[in-house]
């Protein structure tokens, strides 16, 4: 089998798994969870197969796969794939994570009375996200950029019934729109100046300098603010948490909310060229969106939500790192271009390893909700370290990644951040240890009431470890939390972009080192010393003003955007709702069909069914035509 | 008076018009059935004058032709019109208008 | 001998009309099975013909560039021309689709069912021959056989009072139309075999010898008499205003097979005469421009209009198909100053053909005992009780009325495309403004004919309210005919071929485009 009849069949299987389920199974949702999960397992395989194989292709690293699907004049849409080390190692994640995810929904969503619509969602996902992950050009991306907002759209909208996830579902996918409206529009600009959406042409068309050329990634970021949750559109993902949590820790966490960092990797040559303040932008809305997520999480008192925004923390952290990027060249006498990328490398590094460690939360907090019949509050937990050993285990593990304990692998793409950040720009760097700390502090939090001191609720007192399909995972991506960090697991293959990632060395390394342990130590102890493992909120009691602050923060988007939504749109489309009524509905089209029907009853009528009178539409026809004929001579 | 091209073109559009307006006025299928042979014919007395006078062959020939296809529609149209009169017991033009709108 | 005689038989000709002779063979072999087989036996009769026109369209597929394209056969009788190959699988396929389809109509109706494969085989033939003529004669004598041949069709359930109706108005219009034409072809013969006028011809029934008369002889009056007359009778059969009148009375009453084959077979031959009509006429060019533009912009007015009323299906069909018609004849007004039209109409009638025969295959299943009376009632919910053909039905009428990513819509724009095109050289009195104006009726056309297409499909998929019926009272709607499996199995490729059409004409518009 060729490398790229291998592509073509990872990127197919799930699109196949799908459709069979969407035609055959779908009252089967046993055997449709076994041929979805079957798909995932080709995936994985495929996926690892082509990274660690060593095979690389597209049209700057030969054998370029692309046909024409469109042509319209100049313009052409090819369909193709670009398949470098970038590629690889995002599809490898999409690979492992969704196996991971796929053979804990086997247990998750045991009971489940939609079992066949989850898994079908769940293949329908992979294919999207693999066809984002392998695509070439942008307007690829772009329309399997939409199939992962559908799919998203209907996995979080699973629980249909509910009115919450059906709002939340809408929330995600009209949130989304914005943004794709961005992403569009650069996406358009970007043809209109360099005649191509091809990612490699446009790495090389790409000028330096015009207000153009800091338009197209600025608009093409819009696509990722939206996908990767970035302020100011952050809004839906912590609501998306209405989706089944395996949903939760594949699309929420690992994979697609990611996307949009991996996207902008791809086009990160047209930052290169662009003017510094297009990069800037995205530094400072990363950073932004770091702080002010980890700002929300404190208060939090749901497992899913607490998650949910640390999430969006991290992403903001991969965000602010690929907008550091551009700023090293200052110093360091080798060239600019590898400086360049140590943005790319430091962000993919840590979307890498978060993968891994959230995942394995969400999927650890997944079984702690299963465990206890699906009671999300931790105030109603505790005592949890006894009940789920190996949960408990795994979590920790994941809680100590995501805080930068050493040896583990946030630890190392953590550092590789704070180390950019430090060299590059003070204020971020200030802004991210801060975050640093927020995390240390509210993750602590969260680990010590759901798993330490005795039991609060009923729920808590009966709960259980699930069986293997939910253990095994947990314990790979456990396992993966821990030696993530390491660039020897990675055997080379991903140097692409795991060489770009910038170590410290000498003074830089030993004050890195430092600061990553004081503010986790900070952070951690800060918890520790300050929850009590108790039924309410300790934050709450002791200084309310803060924690209704914090509370009035995390609202502050959504009202700001219902107050726009229900006092200015609302009035403009009632507008606009009466114009379209009166005007184009009741006078053009009523109106104008009303008179192409009196036509139409007329020619209706000229068909007498009598003989004779067809006779005499000959006759005038060959009168007409004679006349004609003697008129034009 | 010598007999030249023209008029045998008069008589023969003459006989077209004839068959034409038969099958405008009359009432009886197969009277109107007769007009349409009429005009058939009509052409073939241009066609026999046009070759008598361009010194050329082919129109005769395709007389033959003409009278062998009409024929053929003859029978056809005859099966037809018998057909109809057995099913409806009429063949008046205007009692047939069963199909319209 | 006769030198001539031995040279005839050395250059033997008919091997460049094996398919017809072929085709018509097979109609012989059909007769001679009936003679010899068995009574019990004589059901075998429709699958021969079936197989048989299967191995014909293999056969012209494999020798694709079999044609002798340019070279005038039977002393100029025949002359093959860049789209002949084509135009000869898109006969036989077209008969064979009636064929299948007249398998499932006749079953109902309880009529012989011999004499219909054969008459369907020899018409087709017949309209192969047409479509290579060279040949006033010929010309004449194989539109006949396609014309006495649809008489007997079209009346062929002689039981039922309505389609001996429709056949008697079928020969009434058509033998009237046929006078106009043999009139304009004796006043053509007569003008350009005058000896005393430059450039006349010994052979002027010849098309190339009428084409250098007119040539020599531009404004001859009696030439241009010909010529509309000419065109009338050409108009006839494909349904152009005012010549279109007989159109919905005779879909109506015509078996649904045989309404296929009118809509489809009948109208790409005329197409085909009117194409080859319009190259030996374009001497005459400004006179020919003025009237087919004329022609288009009724014809795809009254058409649509008068299908926007209709409730009967196959009246509805008949009328759309005058406005497609329509369409397609601002495709020859451009191929008048742009020759690639010819390939643009061809396309159009070959996803007219596919879009067509799933639709009237669908009707097929749908029509009750009284296959006149479909009426748009008939197919609600047939979404619900029957996807298939639901389904079908959507992918054919979207295609016909045009919807983007199917087969139909390709067609429409590259007609359109090119008389876009022609504008840049307007012909005789027309300006580049009667093209845009021309584009925008057409246009204006496609925009109604949505709405009585989509009327269709809203009637199969939505739930239309219907009064309880009464007691005693039984369900107007007749009982759908199973779909059987090789049924199912065409309708799907047909509807699968306009979807990938649509999506990729590389194949079909490239082979067509290069000629």
């Amino acid at each position: 089998m060729s490398v790229q009849f291998i592509a073509l069949l990872t990127l197919l299987t799930p699109l196949a798994s799908a459709a069979i389920i969407a035609l055959f199974l779908r009252k089967q949702g046993t055997l449709a969870s076994i041929v979805s999960t079957l798909a995932a397992a080709v995936v994985a395989a495929g996926s690892l197969t082509l990274a660690f194989g060593g095979s690389r292709f597209g049209a700057d690293l030969g054998a370029p796969v692309a046909i024409e699907w469109l042509k319209l004049g100049d313009l052409s849409i090819s369909l193709g794939f670009l398949y470098n080390d970038l590629a690889a190692l995002m599809l490898s994640i999409v690979g492992v994570v969704g196996l991971c995810v796929h053979v804990f929904s086997l247990g998750y969503m045991h009971d489940d009375s939609a079992k066949a619509r989850y898994f079908g969602g769940l293949s329908i996902f992979m294919f999207s996200m693999i066809g984002i992950v392998l695509a070439d050009n942008l307007f690829m991306i772009f329309i399997f950029w939409e199939l992962v907002g559908l799919s998203s759209y209907l996995l979080i909208n699973h629980y249909c019934l509910k009115q919450s996830a059906a709002d939340a579902s809408k929330k995600a996918f009209i949130t989304n729109r914005v943004g794709d409206f961005g992403f569009l529009l650069g996406i358009i600009l970007c043809y209109y100046a360099f005649g191509t959406v091809n990612l490699v042409e446009i790495g090389h068309a790409s000028t330096a300098g015009t207000v153009v050329a800091a338009a197209i990634p600025l608009l093409l970021f819009c696509g990722a603010v939206g996908k990767s949750a970035q302020l100011p559109l952050h809004v839906w993902l912590p609501d998306a948490m209405e989706g089944p949590t395996p949903v939760s820790a594949l699309i929420h966490a690992a994979t697609m909310v990611a996307a949009g960092i991996f996207m902008l990797c791809r086009i990160e040559p047209l930052f290169a060229a662009a003017p510094a303040v297009a990069l800037q932008t995205v530094m400072w809305i990363g950073a932004g969106t770091a702080l002010y997520a980890a700002l929300c999480a404190i208060t939090q008192s749901d497992i899913k939500k607490v998650l949910a925004y640390s999430t969006l923390s991290q992403l903001g952290y991969m965000v602010a790192a690929f907008g550091l990027g551009s700023i090293e060249h200052l110093h360091d006498e080798t060239k600019t271009v590898v400086i360049l990328s140590a943005g790319v490398g430091a962000a993919m590094f840590h979307l890498t390893t978060h993968a891994f460690f959230k995942a394995l939360m969400f999927l650890g907090s997944g079984s702690v909700i299963h465990g206890c019949h699906h009671e999300q509050d931790i105030f109603k937990m505790g005592g949890l370290s006894k009940k789920m050993p190996l949960t408990f285990i795994t979590f920790t593990i994941g809680v100590l990644a995501i805080i930068g304990m050493p040896g583990l692998a946030g630890f190392f793409s953590k550092d590789a951040i704070l180390y950019l950040a430090m060299e590059n720009n003070t204020p971020v760097f200030v802004i991210l240890t801060v975050t640093a700390v927020l995390t240390a502090f509210y993750m602590v939090r969260m680990w010590k009431l759901v798993f330490l001191g005795g039991t609060r609720s009923e729920d808590a007192d009966h709960a259980h470890e699930g069986g293997a399909s939910m253990t095994l995972p947990l314990l790979v991506l456990g396992l993966l939390s821990v030696a993530g960090g390491y660039e020897a697991i990675y055997g080379g293959h991903f140097d692409g972009v795991l060489k770009q990632v910038a170590h410290p060395h000498g003074a830089a390394h030993v004050t890195i080192l430092i600061v990553s342990l004081a503010v986790m130590i900070v952070g951690a102890a800060g918890a520790l010393l300050f929850y009590k493992s108790g039924p309410a909120d300790s934050l709450q009691q002791k200084v309310p003003g803060a924690f209704a602050g914090l509370n009035v923060l995390k609202a502050s988007f959504d009202s700001a955007y219902g107050y726009y939504v229900a006092k200015v749109q609302q009035r403009f489309a009632l507008l606009l709702n009466f114009l379209d009524q009166i005007l184009i509905a009741g006078l053009i089209v009523r109106g104008l069909s009303g008179v192409v029907g009196l036509f139409g009853l007329a020619a209706r009528a000229l068909h007498t069914g009598n003989l004779h009178v067809y006779v005499y539409w000959f006759l005038a026809g060959a009168v007409i035509l004679w006349a004609l004929a003697a008129g034009t001579l | 008076m010598t007999v030249g091209l023209n008029e045998y073109l008069y008589l023969s559009a003459v006989l077209f018009a004839i068959g034409f307006l038969g099958v405008l006025v009359r009432k009886n299928t197969l009277i109107i059935y007769m007009c349409l042979e009429l005009m058939l014919v009509a052409s073939t007395v241009a066609l026999v004058a046009f070759s008598r006078f361009n010194g050329t062959m082919d129109g005769n020939v395709f007389v033959f032709f003409i009278l062998t296809v009409a024929a053929a529609e003859v029978a056809v149209g005859l099966a037809i019109i018998v057909a109809l009169f057995r099913r409806r017991q009429t063949i008046e033009v205007g009692e047939l208008n069963a199909l319209k709108n | 001998m006769n030198p001539e005689l031995i040279q005839a038989a050395a250059d033997n000709p008919w091997m460049a009309i094996a398919p017809e002779i072929a085709l018509a063979g097979l109609a012989l072999l059909l007769l001679v099975a009936e003679i010899f087989l068995p009574k019990s036996k004589h059901g075998l009769v429709p699958s021969i013909s079936v197989a048989g026109q299967l191995g014909i369209l293999v056969g012209l597929l494999v020798n694709w560039n079999g044609a002798s394209v340019g070279q005038p056969l039977f002393n100029g009788l025949l002359m093959p021309g860049a789209h002949t190959q084509f135009l000869r699988a898109f006969f036989v396929a077209s008969s064979l689709l009636v064929s299948v389809l007249g398998v499932v109509a006749l079953a109902k109706q309880k009529m012989p069912k011999v004499e219909f494969f054969v008459i369907v085989q020899v018409v087709s033939a017949a309209m192969m021959l047409l479509s290579q003529a060279n040949h006033f004669v010929l010309m004449f004598v194989a539109l006949e056989t396609v014309t006495v041949g649809f008489y007997i069709l079209v009346s062929y359930v002689r039981t039922n009072p309505l389609t001996l109706e429709a056949g008697l108005k079928y020969l009434i219009t058509g033998a009237l139309s046929s006078g106009l034409l043999l009139f304009g072809i004796v006043l053509l013969y007569g003008v350009a075999g005058n000896p005393t006028l430059p450039g006349s011809s010994a052979d002027s029934m010849n098309f190339d010898a009428l084409y250098g008369f007119l040539q020599a002889n531009p404004g001859n009056f009696l030439a241009s008499l010909g010529i509309v007359l000419v065109l009338s009778g050409v108009a006839f059969k494909i349904g152009a205003v005012p010549f279109q009148i007989w159109i919905p009375d005779v879909y109506q009453g015509a078996p649904t097979p045989v309404t296929a084959f009118l809509a489809v077979s009948s109208k790409a031959a005329g197409f085909a005469i009117l194409l080859t009509l319009v190259n030996v006429f374009s001497p005459y060019a400004g006179l020919v421009a003025t009237v087919i533009a004329i022609m288009a912009a009724a014809t795809i007015l009254f058409g649509n209009l008068a299908a926007l009323t209709q409730h009967n299906v196959k009246r509805l069909l008949g009328l759309s198909g005058v406005s497609h018609a329509g369409y397609l004849l601002i495709g020859v007004l451009a191929s008048l100053t742009v020759p690639v039209a010819a390939s643009a109409i061809y396309f159009y009638l070959f996803a007219y053909l596919l879009a067509s025969f799933a639709v009237f295959g669908v009707m097929t299943h749908v029509a009750g005992e009284n296959d006149a009376d479909q009426e748009l009632d008939h197919y609600t919910d047939l979404a619900k009780t029957n996807p298939f053909l639901g389904g079908i039905l959507a992918i054919g009428l979207g295609s016909l009325a045009g919807i983007p990513p199917l087969a139909g819509f390709m067609g429409k724009l590259l007609v359109f495309m090119t008389v876009f095109a022609a504008a840049g050289a307007p012909v005789g009195p027309l300006t580049a403004g009667c093209y845009y104006g021309l584009l925008g009726v057409a246009i204006v056309g496609v925009v109604i004919s949505i709405y009585y297409y989509f009327g269709w499909i809203k009637a199969a998929y939505f739930d239309t309210w219907r009064a309880p019926l009464l007691e005693g009272e039984t369900d107007p709607t007749p009982a759908r005919t199973p779909v059987a499996c090789w049924m199912r199995l065409t309708l799907g490729l047909l509807a699968l071929a306009s979807v990938v059409l649509g999506l990729y004409q590389g194949p079909v518009a490239g082979w067509l485009l290069l000629r």
